[in-house]
């Protein structure tokens, strides 16, 4: 079986499943300090603060365990855990009724050079990181999960769709819309003699 | 001017290195045409570029414990549950079984009535006679706790002091039952 990131899925975590199924709550603690990153991590990016974050991680814990039947172990169990979470961060995200960004509407200035050199510069890749994660904080909540899951979980579409339980297409609009959205935000003028070919260099 | 239908599907592919030769150079060709879509290109890229190297976020130390304590707090709680859940239905089993008896004298008291004058009589005065016993029993009550009072002043006050004690001591003996359990 493989894992839906591309690794193998270790039979251990399999095996830890079962017996957690059974009652057995040592294996359920194994599978929780395996997969604590993850689930905070995409609880943190989804959620956009730290203590709902935790709660929110906790919270998926705690369904993943009630709902351990009904895991169905032709899946990735790492795939279901964060369906779980994302769903779950998702709900959340709706009952805050934030007013979200639209693609249509105007966006405020948010300066970060456009020729960012490679991150050899540690401070500003910082500065970046948290400039990212205020900007994905204001993208509507499907968006946010889209993105969240392609680059920190490097999930594919069909994968992406399949935990957000949408269509391929809808992800992939989605993903280009929250780009834009982003990439406006970022650097809401065009750069002035921008070549094409430069910006192929690694495409 | 925005990106139409099939350059942003080559936009898409050119971030996820999904593009071939032949479309590689379809998007070059556009680009070199629009410089709004070529700045727009160029922003996606950004985005793409700082959203790879986005770290992950490290989970807070203790996060594992508190899980797994909120976890066996979850089913503790529901194991509390299970037992005050089986007490209840024990309990009405019981009053059920109790009414039974008396459920069947009334029904076979009133088949009877409803066949003869008499019989109704009989079981219209057995009505009155257990409501007379029951508001008797309610009065003798009354006048033994009117009669407590008279003598011991202090005894409703000792009373009231002593319920929520009493009930305190049965609500923890309760919860030591069910853990031991």
């Amino acid at each position: 079986m493989t894992d839906q990131s591309g690794a193998s899925t270790d039979p251990v975590i399999l095996e830890w499943v079962n017996a957690a199924v059974e009652g057995d709550q040592d294996a359920f603690s194994e599978l929780v300090y395996t997969y604590q990153e993850s689930v905070y991590n995409l609880c943190y990016r989804l959620l956009g603060e730290r203590t709902e974050a935790e709660d929110a991680a906790q919270e998926a814990f705690l369904r993943a365990y009630l709902n351990l039947n009904r895991y169905d172990p032709s899946r990735s169990f790492k795939t279901w855990l964060l369906s779980i979470a994302s769903n779950h961060c998702i709900d959340r995200l709706r009952r805050r009724r934030i007013h979200w960004l639209s693609i249509d509407e105007p966006l405020p200035s948010l300066s970060l050079r456009e020729d960012d050199p490679e991150p050899e510069d540690v401070a500003i890749s910082r500065e970046q990181s948290k400039a990212m994660q205020k900007l994905l904080n204001e993208l509507p909540p499907d968006y946010r999960a889209a993105v969240v899951l392609r680059y920190w979980y490097d999930y594919s579409y069909i994968e992406i769709a399949d935990i957000l339980d949408t269509t391929e297409s809808a992800i992939k609009s989605r993903l280009f819309r929250a780009r834009q959205l982003l990439g406006d935000k970022l650097n809401p003028k065009p750069a002035s003699g921008a070549r094409t070919a430069p910006l192929l260099e690694n495409a | 001017m925005m990106a139409n239908q099939r350059q942003r599907l080559l936009m898409q592919d050119a971030l996820d290195d999904n593009l071939t030769p032949e479309a590689q150079r379809e998007l070059f060709q556009h680009l070199d045409t629009s410089a709004a879509e070529t700045a727009q290109f160029a922003r996606l890229k950004q985005v793409d570029r700082l959203l790879k190297t986005a770290p992950m976020e490290t989970a807070p130390e203790g996060l594992a414990l508190r899980i797994l304590a909120r976890l066996s707090e979850g089913l503790q709680s529901q194991k509390l549950m299970r037992p005050s859940s089986l007490a209840l239905a024990i309990g009405l089993a019981l009053v059920a079984l109790g009414l039974l008896p008396l459920l069947g004298i009334v029904g076979a008291l009133i088949i009877n009535a409803v066949g003869s004058a008499s019989a109704l009589k009989v079981l219209v005065e057995q009505i009155v006679t257990i409501l007379a016993f029951l508001a008797q029993t309610v009065d003798s009550l009354i006048e033994s706790a009117q009669a407590v009072l008279r003598s011991y002043p202090e005894a409703p006050i000792a009373m009231f002091t002593l319920i929520p004690a009493a009930l305190l001591l049965l609500w923890r003996a309760g919860r030591e039952e069910m853990t031991r359990s």
